[in-house]
């Protein structure tokens, strides 16, 4: 069966008064239906722009090339008229900052309403019911009189959900949630984790859930896609990928997981910081930061993506040219650190 | 809302008080006269009888301390003149009473009352601002959008030169260049010998009362001035309305809308400008309000009868009472405008809590 979205060789650039930014250098991924991908990476990896690409959201200043088949369609390339009636239907997205990414001067049901009679044929007052629906289904309570009020009238966590309720009231077959819980409090975020969770089976949809927590991962995605200066450092099923990690940058990324961290003395951060994707490095874009870095990883184009040698019939890919022996062993001690949990 | 308006308004009459001491701080002085002179003297002239200098300084309260002229200035206002001031100040009778006195007192210059003259003044200036403040407004908003959505385009470029000269060049630069082009130019002997014809293309100055049964000759003669007067204001708010619009295209609700697959056209005009809105119409209240107190250059250089002109022409002549009672309903204007536009961001703005 083909799988619900397919992304080929997507490679994003900006023109900048600086000169050409590549902010995605050539990822490929797929998900499947109902399945939910994860996208880890710091800030700057490329994460958003990967999302903005395929809901095709970016500014004039962005060429995007490859391909993304949503349904067995090409988005790339789609005039705008044809994508808009696939954005807020087919897929859908959520954003990191709720308390920006509502228009302040209109109603919260006047902006459910909106979304959902742009693309179903629904009169006023059936589309109120769809969006009380909603917003219950978020768990807000008193849907019937918080569609009367402003978003200023709402709290983050709130605030979150109505976009959550916005994203999913026409039933779309893809959510992309971009840092969805990034702006908010723990105790919200655990609440809106736990929501996107139960959501997930109750309208089957298909989620692309981009984080910097592998902790969120681990709760929540099957499949995972770890980026970094705009590349594939690694991807591969979840459990695959804490088990056997098989990329330097991965290895930093669950060494400074504050629930991996537990018996130790302190986080281990990655020393360093992402590239500039104007001037990146020459070969592996992490080889400044790398403890194992030699003269091969400076070299361009860098360590090409392949399977990870034992991963059992498993789709298991990672870029480096780190040798076999030593990254065995790294990964079973990252991997090791973990408390059984 | 209702108890909000209530306060609203009753600041507003506080301030309007203010203004009413100030005014009468300012311009007492003048009526003070000279060490020796009567003020009613000059101000009556030296033809002046001395039952009417008697009359004037009953009037004013000359002959009383400062605070019981300031009480019959404000009784005067709020009441309105009494009978027996009217029969004193209007002598010769050979007018309606009410012509002669008017609750801003009576003019030094030509026995008229203030009011009257006000009244007669007004509506030319009130025109005015009401048509060029729908030009201001039409073409901003027009020029604005277009040229945040093609920024950086030829037309965003020629837009932000043409800003630029209409925030540089003055009111009456301009005006006389679009008088002596548009107005006088095409009717001359001069324009005659070259192509023939003459043609009166626009009014040279002057007013036109509003018939509503023909309202083109009163347009016909606020084109001219009101397009000089607008252009200033054009000017700045495109600007605003462009660079406004520029924020909130890239604010994080419109690419909401986006992703929820609004169209364009309607990201751009209900979400974006929705929030643009907000200030323009705050700005739009307080300069309608100020041009109220009329355009004192557009009315003098297209010799347009308003409100500003006769402010000119009363301070020219030394006029108090017409000077201070042009000054205080301009300044009521104001306060007045002040108030509407904070009711109306009220409603418009929902973040605003009102109590
Ligand atoms: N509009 C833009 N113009 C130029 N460069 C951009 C733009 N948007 C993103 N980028 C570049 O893409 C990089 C990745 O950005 P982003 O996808 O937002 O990272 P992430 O979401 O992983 O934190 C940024 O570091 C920046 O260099
Ligand atoms: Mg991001």
């Amino acid at each position: 069966m083909t799988p619900l979205l397919e992304a080929r060789d997507l490679r994003t650039t900006f023109r900048t008064d600086d000169g050409v930014v590549t902010a995605i250098d050539g990822i490929s991924f797929s998900v499947e239906r109902g399945q939910t991908l994860g996208i880890v990476g710091e800030s700057g990896s490329g994460k958003s722009v990967t999302s903005l690409s395929i809901m095709g959201l970016l500014p004039q200043s962005a060429t995007v090339s490859g391909s993304v088949f949503l349904g067995g369609r090409d988005l790339i390339g789609l005039p705008d008229a044809e994508l808009r009636k696939i954005r807020g239907n087919e897929m859908a997205m959520i954003f990191q900052d709720p308390m920006t990414s509502l228009n302040p001067v209109y109603t919260v049901g006047w902006q459910l309403e909106e979304a959902i009679r742009i693309h179903q044929d629904m009169n006023g007052s059936q589309a109120r019911r769809r969006s009380q629906e909603m917003l219950a289904a978020v768990g807000i309570p008193n849907p019937d009189d918080r569609l009367k009020n402003y978003p200023h009238e709402f709290s983050g966590g709130m605030r979150q959900r109505v976009m959550i309720a916005m994203a999913l009231a026409n039933n779309p077959k893809l959510l992309i949630a971009d840092e969805p819980t990034t702006a908010l409090d723990v105790t919200t975020q655990a609440q809106i984790l736990e929501l996107m969770r139960n959501l997930r089976s109750e309208f089957d949809s298909a989620i692309i859930m981009i984080t910097h927590d592998l902790g969120v991962v681990a709760e929540l995605c099957e499949e995972v896609l770890v980026m970094y200066g705009g590349r594939v450092a690694e991807q591969g099923p979840v459990d695959r990928i804490f088990a056997q990690p098989s990329h330097p940058y991965t290895w930093g990324l669950l060494s400074s997981m504050p629930s991996r961290a537990q018996g130790r003395d302190r986080l281990t951060s990655i020393p360093g910081s992402p590239p500039s994707l104007l001037y990146p490095p020459a070969g592996c874009r992490f080889n400044p930061r790398c403890t194992f870095v030699s003269d091969a990883c400076r070299v361009d184009p860098g360590p090409a993506l392949r399977q990870v040698e034992d991963a059992g019939g498993l789709d298991h890919r990672f870029a480096c040219h780190l040798d076999a022996a030593t990254r065995v062993a790294e990964a079973a001690r990252v991997a090791g650190q973990e408390p059984a949990s | 809302m209702i108890r909000y308006a209530i306060r609203r308004f009753l600041w507003g009459l506080l301030t309007l008080f203010v203004l009413l001491l100030a005014t009468f701080v300012i311009f007492g002085p003048v009526l003070q006269g000279q060490k020796g002179v009567s003020a009613a003297n000059t101000i009556c002239g030296d033809k002046c009888s001395p039952e009417r200098v008697h009359d004037i300084t009953i009037f004013l309260g000359l002959d009383r301390p400062w605070y019981a002229q300031f009480g019959t200035y404000v009784e005067r206002l709020v009441l309105g003149p009494s009978a027996d001031e009217m029969a004193r100040m209007c002598p010769q009778n050979n007018k309606a009473t009410t012509d002669c006195v008017g609750r801003l007192g009576q003019s030094f210059k030509d026995q008229r009352s203030v009011d009257v003259v006000i009244g007669e003044t007004f509506p030319t200036t009130l025109s005015l601002a009401i048509v060029s403040v729908i030009v201001w407004l039409v073409v901003s908003f027009a020029a604005g959008i277009l040229s945040a959505l093609r920024r950086g385009s030829l037309f965003d470029r020629m837009t932000m030169v043409v800003v630029l000269w209409g925030q540089a060049l003055p009111i009456y630069y301009f005006g006389l260049l679009a008088l002596w082009l548009l107005a006088f130019l095409p009717n001359s002997a001069q324009f005659e010998s070259w192509f023939g014809f003459r043609v009166e293309l626009f009014p040279i100055g002057n007013y036109e009362p509003l018939e509503l049964s023909n309202p083109w000759p009163w347009f016909w003669h606020l084109i001219l001035p009101a397009g000089t007067l607008a252009l200033q204001f054009a000017a700045l708010y495109t600007r605003m309305i462009r660079s406004g619009m520029l924020t909130a295209l890239g604010e994080d609700y419109v690419r909401t809308a986006r992703a929820k697959g609004v169209s364009p056209r309607r990201v751009v005009l209900r979400h974006a400008a929705r929030n643009v809105l907000l200030p323009i119409v705050t700005m739009t209240g307080l300069d309608f309000g100020t041009l109220l107190g009329g355009a004192v250059l557009t009315e003098t250089t297209f010799g347009l009868p308003g409100l500003g002109r006769q402010a000119i022409i009363a301070v020219g002549n030394l006029d108090v009472p017409m000077t201070s009672g042009i000054v205080l309903f301009a300044g009521a204007a104001i306060i007045l405008a002040n108030i509407v536009v904070d009711l109306l961001y009220a409603t418009l703005d929902p973040r605003i809590r009102l109590g």
